[in-house]
């Protein structure tokens, strides 16, 4: 017993040599784990051993072609955070979401590292790495072979409307190239409103509207507070007609097919059948006429075409009365009638009918264009204005060579993307995917493409306008180059954003400006050596203009409003250097005044006068396929996260795309609850969408706010290709969409008969 | 089976040593041992004020580590004598680089503003970071402990706010 | 000392969200996946809630900016275990994350639903990490988050104003969401200043505080919307 006990005690040689071991192994085990956790510690620092240093540099938002001054907020030259630009007269310190998640666009881990080439076949998404030079190289012998075959005509290229000087140069090379063929798109204005502004006041140009001073909205299916025009302004109007002036609250009524957030947002929302607007504006019109509600002084002196046998008067009197126009449009006739009385007795009152996506075609514009002009409001004060030139430096006169002068006359084909695909041009340069994500039968051009030998894209990542590329030439994003914008018409005051990169180029990317002025130098077609000049030389002419500062403070724009207005101007500046670091300092430049009622100026018809006679004739929307096979109505929307920008590859935009029906992460169809139970469909349902262009699946959310017998449905996703986030949402409806243009080739969206299944399985 | 009890026996006995090294690891050496390219000397750099080298510590939350531009500034020729240590401070040289690893650390969830404490309250540096303007070598260890009792006593005597959201962001 | 409010004026506010993505960035919150917003799990200190009243034609909608009320009585804060959540001296309720032991008691207190768990660890893509704000933590898995009224925002500015010399006004602070909203239908500021703009605001006959009967004594004012 003694001795057993005393044996446990005894510590012999295996026994220690046992316990060193285990010991010593448990010592390892316990470092080893220490020096594991610190390493994975949470709360590590993430950011670098920088010093911290806080900068400000100003930049120009290019998530749509609104073009707000940005602020950017860099530590240590990482940029942080973006927001407005407080002197751009259009953002005034703020922004909408997409300019909140532009970040997401400079550090998209999926951008391009640098030019790449195809390998293997079109769309397999092979890619080998190239240099600057070799890249630049074949393009340029391609191009050159081109010419000196005597074909310069079949080079296309598909860029984004752009007025300010990238897009101008891009025109240039055309020009000097010798080819027609340059298709300029814009996704976030309805094409058929410009048709209609040069048929009515023989002005070839977007309307702007006076927003800011206006009392009563009557919109048609404009969707005023979602993509159009420029997000940023039209929320800061918003904001300001309903409480920014004192015991004086604005009125807005949407009229549109479906409770859209913009409808949600409205005083009223009408409900109308969808492609049948402009005969509502017309019934409207009619009452106006009828009652002796228009202004007989403008129409008597400004306008023709109003009477005689064939005139709008008649036409309307005779076509649209309300009670003809109730059964079609499905606005009852009391609303018609009230309508117009609230129209033509809130003045300053604007009509709006630019719908977009893709367009309410030309009879709407039209019908509008004339509402406004019936009730007065054309060139007036909260009315339809005609913007105001931007003076920049035209680009010095250019005589383009014999080869070029014979390809200029070939007629142009890049009129859409479907007769540009049926064309097939023997080179194509694409500098903007945004076409893809919402052009109606978009697969038919894709297919297309396999018989184009030879694509540029200048995408920053792979997305759908990069795909089908043989190159891609990578751009800087907007945050780290020059640029300059120029926006669309918007409240009739001209704008010009200039800014510097705020942040070195993180890639080998390269400024598709200066690339265009690479591959134009051969040509002759551009005297300047750098993007930088180019911008210099277009600033000349805001400096010699005599009008206009650079971005300044609300207090001192409305000075020199009131200067203007007096006849004075004061120049901000003795040198142009002086000028330029101005302009660089403040962001851009703009000129605030706007002249009402120069009518020499905005009516530019043969007649001097604002032309009632140029009616388009309205046709009834021509719904494709049958209603017995495809019983619904197709609408398409798209939404203001990420309606209109170039790559939707942003998480956080994605994140928030629906909110007025929980959407997020999808592509989503919109179902009236009575037409979904018919159906069999439940809130959140998978479901089967078919057109006669094909099917596909998307989830269904039942919405009280969705017409019946209509289907809603999210487009401008892009879907081909796309980064590791968008590619989780976007399943392609534009494919879907069937093209039928009108009278002046715009797409129009009212064309698609669908029908709607429930698919088994989640969503 | 007894033998199998046994090693069930050593094995419990390796996991507790190991928790105990891990716990004494983690409180006692919070960190990881830092090594410095080179060995910098503080106490012959002493009649310079800190912040003439570490900048940021009066206009900033960041004390900043110098870079080698600071260092290039009074130093023509290589300050060191062996011939790895020459090869460095060349090498840096040509960069304009050298990379100072960072001892004191702060957690990622608590905003600490030099400015605050060094300019606006005047805090000495050594009270944080002890008598590191005398050392003649590099520590791999910070000097003093920072912990969040430290700073609250401190806080407390001078009666600054010692609500949690000023410093833990 | 200052009492910290905000005033909503649904009639300016156009649900257009750069509040809601004015936020994320700023406050380093980590964007979700499909997968994590189909259970309900993603994170937004401010998201614009929707309420659909009524049938078709006579369908109403509205949109509210949602956030952390700040509430004078917050209920969040009187079931922490930990002390981890709280209201400080000038009315905004805090949570400090280290303390914070993802009980979740008071995400399930919360009458408005905007406190927020991290069920994952969050994670960016390695490019987009030179994007997170040093300003702000990054939080990490289990623990509750919410809205701070960028209280961030204010420590760093009243050190400048400090710095500087001068007395902090409340205009030299604002909430990332009141800076970034282009229908300037948030203000921000110090309730007790009777000058200020919010004060203002809350004294309109359309101000009213959700869930009021509560007792909850919210510091985010709503205007009402409409006529």
């Amino acid at each position: 017993m003694n001795e057993t006990a005393d044996k446990s005690w005894r510590v012999n040689r295996r026994q220690f040599l046992k316990f060193a071991a285990f010991t010593g192994a448990g010592i390892t085990l316990g470092k080893y784990l220490r020096d594991y956790a610190l390493k994975h510690e949470v709360f590590r620092q993430r950011w670098g051993e920088g010093p911290g240093l806080e900068t400000f540099a100003l930049s120009t938002c290019r998530q749509c072609p609104a073009g707000c001054g940005l602020r950017v907020r860099l530590v240590d030259g990482d940029a942080k955070k973006l927001d407005g630009n407080p002197l751009c007269p259009i953002a005034r310190g703020t922004t909408c979401p997409k300019g909140q998640a532009g970040l997401q666009v400079l550090y998209n881990p999926d951008r391009l590292l640098g030019p790449v080439r195809r390998i293997g076949k079109r769309g397999e998404g092979q890619w080998e790495r190239i240099s600057w030079k070799d890249a630049l190289a074949e393009v340029q012998s391609k191009l050159s072979a081109l010419r000196t075959a005597g074909n310069p005509h079949s080079v296309a290229w598909i860029a984004e409307r752009n007025d300010a000087m990238q897009g101008q140069l891009i025109r240039r090379f055309m020009q000097a190239y010798g080819s027609p063929n340059l298709f300029e798109f814009v996704d976030s204005r309805d094409a058929s409103a410009r048709a209609a502004m040069k048929l009515c006041q023989g002005v070839d140009e977007f309307p702007a509207y006076d927003l800011e001073n206006t009392n009563y909205i009557l919109s048609f299916s404009t969707p005023l507070l979602e993509s159009w025009l420029s997000p940023t302004w039209l929320a800061r109007q918003y904001g300001h007609l309903h409480r920014g002036r004192a015991e004086h609250r604005s009125r807005f009524v949407q009229v549109e097919s479906r409770l859209s957030p913009t409808a949600v947002k409205a005083d009223e929302w009408i409900p109308v059948n969808p492609g049948t607007e402009a005969v509502l504006v017309l019934a409207i019109a009619h009452v106006l006429i009828r009652e002796d509600l228009y202004d007989r002084a403008f129409v008597a002196d400004h306008t023709t075409g109003f009477d005689g046998d064939e005139g709008f008067s008649t036409l309307v009197l005779r076509d649209y009365a309300p009670d003809d126009v109730a059964q079609p449009t499905g606005v009852p006739v009391t609303t018609i009638l009230r309508l117009a009385r609230e129209f033509s007795t809130n003045k300053p009152a604007v009509a709006l009918g630019e719908q977009v996506p893709l367009s309410g075609g030309v009879a709407l514009a039209w019908a509008v264009q004339a509402l406004n002009a019936l009730n007065g409001m054309v060139d007036r004060t909260g009315g339809l204005l005609t913007q105001r030139p931007l003076p920049l430096k035209p680009l010095p006169e250019f005589t383009p060579d014999d080869v070029a002068q014979r390809g200029l006359k070939t007629p142009a084909f890049a009129k859409s993307l479907a007769v540009l695909a049926d064309a097939q041009p023997a080179a194509l340069f694409v500098s903007s995917s945004r076409l893809f994500a919402v052009a109606p039968e978009a697969g038919r051009f894709f297919a297309a493409t396999e018989k184009i030998p030879f694509i540029v894209s200048f995408s920053a990542a792979l997305d759908d306008s990069a795909v089908f590329a043989d190159l891609i030439l990578p751009d800087h994003s907007p945050l780290e180059k020059w640029q300059d914008a120029a926006p669309l018409p918007v409240n009739g005051r001209p704008v010009w954003a200039v800014s510097p990169p705020a942040l070195v180029p993180m890639l080998d990317t390269r400024h598709t400006g200066e690339v265009v002025l690479e591959l134009g130098r051969n040509l002759g077609a551009f005297p300047w050596k750098d993007f930088t000049e180019v911008l210099r030389f277009a600033a000349e002419g805001l400096f010699e203009a005599r009008r206009g500062i650079p971005f300044t403070t609300p207090y001192e724009s409305a000075w020199t409003n009131q200067l203007e207005t007096g006849g004075w101007w004061m120049p901000s500046a003795n040198t142009f250097d002086e000028f330029w670091e101005q302009l660089l300092k403040a962001g851009g430049w703009s000129d605030p005044i706007y002249n009402y009622e120069q009518w020499r100026r905005v009516l530019r018809t043969a007649s001097g006068k604002f032309e009632f006679g140029a009616s388009p004739k309205f046709q009834p929307p021509q719904w494709t396929a049958d209603e017995g096979e495809f019983p619904l109505k197709l609408k398409v929307f798209t939404t203001l996260t990420t309606g209109g920008v170039e790559d939707p590859n942003q998480p956080f935009l994605l994140e928030t795309l629906g909110p007025h029906v929980h959407a997020r992460w999808e592509d989503w169809v919109e179902l009236n609850p009575k037409t979904a139970s018919g159906l069999g469909i439940a809130n959140g349902d998978a479901v089967w969408l078919e057109t006669p262009l094909g099917k596909l699946r998307l989830r269904a959310y039942v919405f009280a706010g969705a017409l019946p017998d209509i289907a809603s449905v999210l487009i401008g996703q892009e879907h081909r290709a796309g980064g590791e986030f968008v590619k989780k949402v976007a399943r392609g409806v534009a494919d879907m969409v069937v093209y039928r243009p009108d009278s002046t080739d715009t797409p129009l969206a009212a064309t698609t008969r669908v029908r709607i299944t429930k698919a088994t399985g989640g969503a | 089976m007894r033998a199998v009890r046994n090693l069930l026996g050593w094995i419990v006995w390796a996991l507790l040593v190991a928790g105990a090294t891990l716990a004494i690891g983690v409180i006692w050496f919070p960190q990881l041992p830092v090594r410095q390219p080179l060995a910098f000397n503080h106490a012959k750099h002493k009649k310079m004020a800190c912040v003439v080298c570490h900048r940021g510590v009066e206009t900033g939350a960041w004390a900043t580590i110098p870079d080698m531009n600071t260092c290039l500034n009074c130093h023509a020729a290589p300050p060191v004598k062996d011939a790895t240590a020459i090869a460095i401070w060349s090498a840096a040289a040509m960069a304009k680089h050298i990379a100072w690893q960072r001892i004191n650390r702060i957690p990622d969830h608590v905003y600490f503003s030099h400015r605050r404490h060094v300019d606006l309250a005047r805090l000495d540096c050594a009270s944080c970071h002890g008598d590191m303007a005398d050392r003649t070598t590099p520590p791999a260890h910070p000097l003093t402990r920072i912990s969040m009792n430290n700073c609250l006593d401190c806080h407390r005597q001078q009666s600054a706010s010692t609500d949690c959201a000023r410093c833990h962001k | 000392m200052a009492r910290w409010g905000m005033a909503i004026d649904l009639d300016r506010c156009t649900g257009c969200q750069a509040c809601v993505v004015a936020c994320k960035q700023e406050n380093n919150v980590p964007f979700s996946t499909p997968a994590q917003a189909e259970k309900g799990r993603q994170i937004s200190w401010i998201y614009i809630q929707t309420e659909i009243e009524g049938e078709y034609p006579n369908v109403k909608v509205r949109f509210r900016p949602m956030l952390c009320q700040h509430c004078d009585r917050p209920p969040c804060t009187f079931v922490c275990p930990t002390s981890a959540t709280y209201k400080n001296e000038e009315g905004i309720v805090a949570q400090i994350y280290p303390r914070c032991i993802g009980c979740r008691y008071c995400a399930n207190a919360c009458p408005y639903s905007v406190k927020y768990f991290n069920y994952d660890e969050p994670h960016w893509p390695k490019q987009l990490e030179a994007s997170l704000n040093h300003d702000v933590s990054v939080r990490y898995g289990g623990v509750i988050e919410k809205c701070t009224f960028c209280s961030h925002r204010l420590t760093k500015a009243r050190e400048q104003a400090d710095a500087e010399g001068r007395e902090f006004r409340d205009d030299d602070y604002q909430p990332a969401c009141v800076q970034s909203c282009p229908a300037h239908a948030m203000v921000f500021g110090d309730l007790d200043n009777p000058h200020g703009t919010v004060a203002a605001w809350s004294e309109s006959p359309r101000a009213e505080r959700l869930l009021e009967d509560l007792g909850t004594k919210p510091k985010v004012m709503y205007l009402k919307g409409g006529a």
